[in-house]
């Protein structure tokens, strides 16, 4: 199949969207999006549905408003303004709805498989497979700081993984509780080259007794033929791929027996193609949102574009359609020359997905804009070579851009030559307190970042939420440290 | 599987709320304003004051531990809101002094409140503290007069009630502006973080036959549903006193959740609550005058009843508590509660 065919899965949508037309850009509160909402005709609330084979029903539709997510504990949502574009209310319903989508999931006989710390290459394989389900209970990283609460933390800590474990200890909690996703039928967890803190956490969810199984991921020694980093890569990159498609190949088999089919590379050629499509898409997005001004797409609806590549939101079908719609209304914009805040917003390269969304929306409202990302999940946007056979592919994807699996220069430079390419004038780097990844990584990201952009960074951990005293601090720094981005610019 | 963490009222309630099994029973008395106590507040303080109701119910929360906040004050509200007079005490919630829309008015012409009006501000302040300072670990519910009350309380509840008989295009219209009045409040409850509870006490069997209740009241109520149904919201409908004749039409009002007081729980269970889930209904004269042994043997044989309801049930009692209920009787409906089995699967809405 080839990935650009796929645009039909969009059609249904056209004729509602003309009864719905996006005003000008502009970020608008919980408050105004409920207003706004009353206004969006019932046929369109109707028309975006998850899991649409399972037809029309009473609970696969997702197009809420923020006050929705607001009311059901996501209180973070009334310190943040949105775009006020109906692509991107999808992208927030879409995403926000993702717990109970797995719950869903599993309610019509769909087998959901817990992936931990891969990031997007195991996702495809699960995809592929009929009737199963993929997500990652490592995102729960972000629910401590969408609900405001110590909740997941504290449970954590009881459980004895406290502070010397990054957020990611809300995966476990989150197991424990049994409120957040159903309880999967199998947990494929990385080992290998993730961080200690998910292996740590990914070997307590192996003794609550869940289905589980490991996955080695290979660190990248060897250069690769698309490899952009340096010449002290000078290995076989064969071997590496060879390692990572016979990891997947047993995956498949355990995942085989789970789905009980067997497994088809010619079903996974055909997922492939979609994954491809969603990456292309994720791409494309990127680029607009990273390097037009004024910018097409605000800050967090980036980011949530940037993390449908890992496993799509559940829902693979689904999010093609939703990411169509927003590079759609990302190129209307574009084109029109229209989007957010001033045309000389100061821009900024931002390292590691910030934990506390407000950090992000800040950063637009004090006169700053995103001009690269690097939140650690580059492989998921890999480009995928469709002629090659389908787990070489996905193997030799992860390896052309994965952002975990090399030393941390090598993540720099990737990373700041996008910087460079979109004119940053500096970089935020927003640190995990404890995390593992490198104990010296924000050190040598600064440094070489401090050299290539010839600009200020800005490094600090991201504060647990609930605790304002913390959270006022790291926004005087933010405050401070556009202020001389702008004066920067100025002189 | 894993040992189990006790799930906290939020998690539990979201789960109920999405065909899933809690790993509890949820145990949400109508605490409204008797929660006043707690913090030191007389109920008129109580029903005019946002930050009083707020600190009443946070700290009711800390001294119970119940599984939901209920923000309430009385019926008039929407009324009052309109210009109904109310009268006010200091250790009563108001009662209706003089109804906005006498015999020589017509209701065609009232204007929806906005929600700075009247005591609204009070109800929707304190559903934003209490969001902001609990909100995460426990759902705030606001409860809303429902269109057939707000219409009794526009135009008096005798006359309103013979014009259900006698002038029926009348009574309609009241219930129209009933209607209206109910949307700037929802609106700006459900942006302050509460989620709203229809209330109507007067459309009860107690009060009107079945059929008044589905001429009148039904067509009004679903209206309101409907508009919550567009945010996709879970919606509790609150029916104090006798509804047991009303139980096939209860779910016509397409609400998410029953909350009913006189009923036979079993019979609610078997027959609504295959297709809603039920919030109910222990006895608030036994809170009241029970000593706490009997309140908790009450609970524990109502839970036993309640929890095989197809959709899911919440313990609850029929009707807010009595100002006077003793705080031992809130202890052992919880304690009761908590003590309680978990829950059995319940019928997938797929």
């Amino acid at each position: 199949m080839n990935p650009s065919d796929l645009t039909h899965l969009d059609v249904e949508r056209a004729p509602d969207r003309c009864a719905f037309p996006d005003p000008a850009p502009r970020k608008i509160g919980v408050e105004e999006w409920h207003a706004r909402f009353k206004r969006v005709p019932q046929a369109l609330i109707d028309t975006y549905r998850y899991f649409r084979d399972a037809g029309r029903t009473a609970w696969n539709a997702y197009l809420q408003p923020p006050s929705f997510f607001h009311i059901y504990g996501m209180r973070v949502l009334s310190r943040l303004a949105f775009d006020n574009g109906l692509a991107s209310l999808r992208l927030w319903g879409f995403v926000l709805n993702e717990g109970e989508r797995l719950y869903r999931a599993r309610q019509c006989g769909r087998k959901v498989v817990a992936l931990m710390g891969d990031y997007g290459s195991l996702a495809p394989l699960v995809c592929s497979f009929p009737g199963l389900v993929p997500f990652y209970p490592d995102f729960q990283y972000w629910t401590p700081f969408l609900g405001e609460s110590k909740v997941l933390l504290d449970t954590a800590e009881e459980a004895g993984v406290g502070e010397r474990c990054c957020f990611v200890r809300s995966a476990l909690a989150a197991f424990l509780r049994r409120a957040y996703f159903p309880d999967p039928a199998l947990v494929i967890a990385s080992t290998g080259a993730v961080c200690d803190d998910l292996d740590a956490v990914a070997q307590r969810v192996q003794a609550l007794g869940h289905p589980f199984a490991w996955f080695e991921l290979p660190w990248r020694k060897s250069a690769h033929p698309g490899y952009r980093f340096g010449p002290e890569c000078a290995g076989d990159p064969s071997r590496e791929e060879a390692l990572l498609a016979d990891g997947f190949r047993r995956a498949a088999g355990r995942l085989s027996a789970l789905a009980g089919v067997p497994f088809d590379e010619g079903r996974l050629s055909a997922t492939l193609a979609k994954v491809e499509r969603a990456r292309s898409l994720i791409r494309r997005i990127r680029t607009l949102a990273l390097s037009v001004s004024p910018r097409p797409l605000p800050a967090l609806e980036l980011m949530q574009v940037e993390f449908a590549g890992p496993h799509f939101y559940a829902d693979l079908d689904e999010c093609l359609s939703v990411l169509e719609d927003v590079k759609e209304t990302v190129e209307r914009r574009a084109a029109a020359g229209i989007g957010f805040g001033p045309p000389d917003a100061s821009p900024v390269a931002w390292a590691t997905p910030p934990a506390d969304p407000v950090l992000l929306h800040r950063l637009e409202e004090m006169g700053g804009r995103l001009a690269a990302t690097e939140f650690m999940i580059a492989q998921s946007r890999a480009p995928l070579d469709l002629s090659r056979p389908p787990l070489e592919a996905l193997a030799s994807s992860f390896f052309l851009e994965a952002s975990l699996i090399g030393n941390t220069e090598q993540r720099a430079r990737a990373f700041l030559d996008e910087a460079g390419a979109n004119g940053a004038r500096g970089a935020v780097i927003s640190g995990l307190f404890a995390s593992s990844h490198c104990v010296s990584e924000t050190r040598i990201l600064r440094d070489l970042m401090s050299k290539r952009l010839d600009g200020p960074v800005l490094a600090f951990d991201v504060p647990s939420p609930g605790g304002r005293g913390l959270r006022n601090p790291v926004k005087n720094r933010l405050a401070a440290y556009m202020e001389t981005l702008k004066r920067r610019r100025r002189t | 599987m894993n040992a189990a963490v006790r799930q906290n009222a939020r998690e539990a309630w979201s789960l109920l709320l999405i065909d899933e099994a809690p790993g509890r029973v949820l145990a949400s008395p109508i605490l409204t304003s008797r929660a006043c106590l707690c913090a030191g507040y007389a109920v008129g303080e109580y029903c005019r004051d946002a930050g009083a109701m707020a600190k009443s119910h946070l700290k009711a929360l800390e001294v119970f531990g119940h599984d939901g906040i209920c923000l309430f004050s009385d019926v008039g509200i929407l009324a009052e809101a309109m210009g109904s007079v109310f009268h006010h005490a200091e250790h009563a919630v108001p009662i209706l002094d003089r109804p906005l829309v006498g015999e020589a008015d017509d209701p065609r012409e009232l204007r929806a409140p906005g929600p700075r009006s009247g005591r609204l501000p009070v109800i929707v302040g304190a559903a934003r503290t209490c969001h902001a300072s609990a909100g995460d670990v426990v759902p705030v519910f606001a409860f809303v007069p429902g269109p057939f009350t707000t219409a009794a309380m526009l135009a008096g509840v005798e006359a309103f009630l013979t014009a259900l008989v006698l002038d029926p295009p009348r009574a309609r219209a009241l219930l129209d502006a009933g209607a209206r009045a109910s949307v700037p409040f929802l609106d700006a409850l459900m942006v302050a973080g509460a989620l709203p509870v229809i209330v109507e006490p007067l459309a009860s069997a107690s009060v009107v036959s079945p059929k008044t209740f589905e001429d009148f009241a039904r067509p009004y109520i679903l209206r309101l549903v409907r508009y919550l149904h567009r945010f996709d919201l879970d919606v509790v409908l609150h029916v104090c006193g006798e509804t047991g004749p009303e139980f096939g039409l209860l779910p016509g009002t397409e609400a998410d959740l029953l909350s009913l007081d006189k009923v036979d729980l079993a019979e609610a269970s078997a027959r609504p609550g295959r297709r809603c889930r039920i919030v109910g209904n222990l006895s608030t004269d036994l809170m009241l005058r029970g000593a706490p042994g009997e309140v908790g043997r009450a609970v524990e044989a109502m839970i036993e009843v309640g929890r095989g309801t197809p959709k899911g049930y919440v313990a609850s009692t029929g009707c807010e508590l009595p100002a006077a209920t003793p705080d031992e009787n809130i202890h052992a409906f919880i304690e009761a509660a908590r003590d309680a089995a978990s829950p059995p699967e319940t019928e997938k809405k797929s």
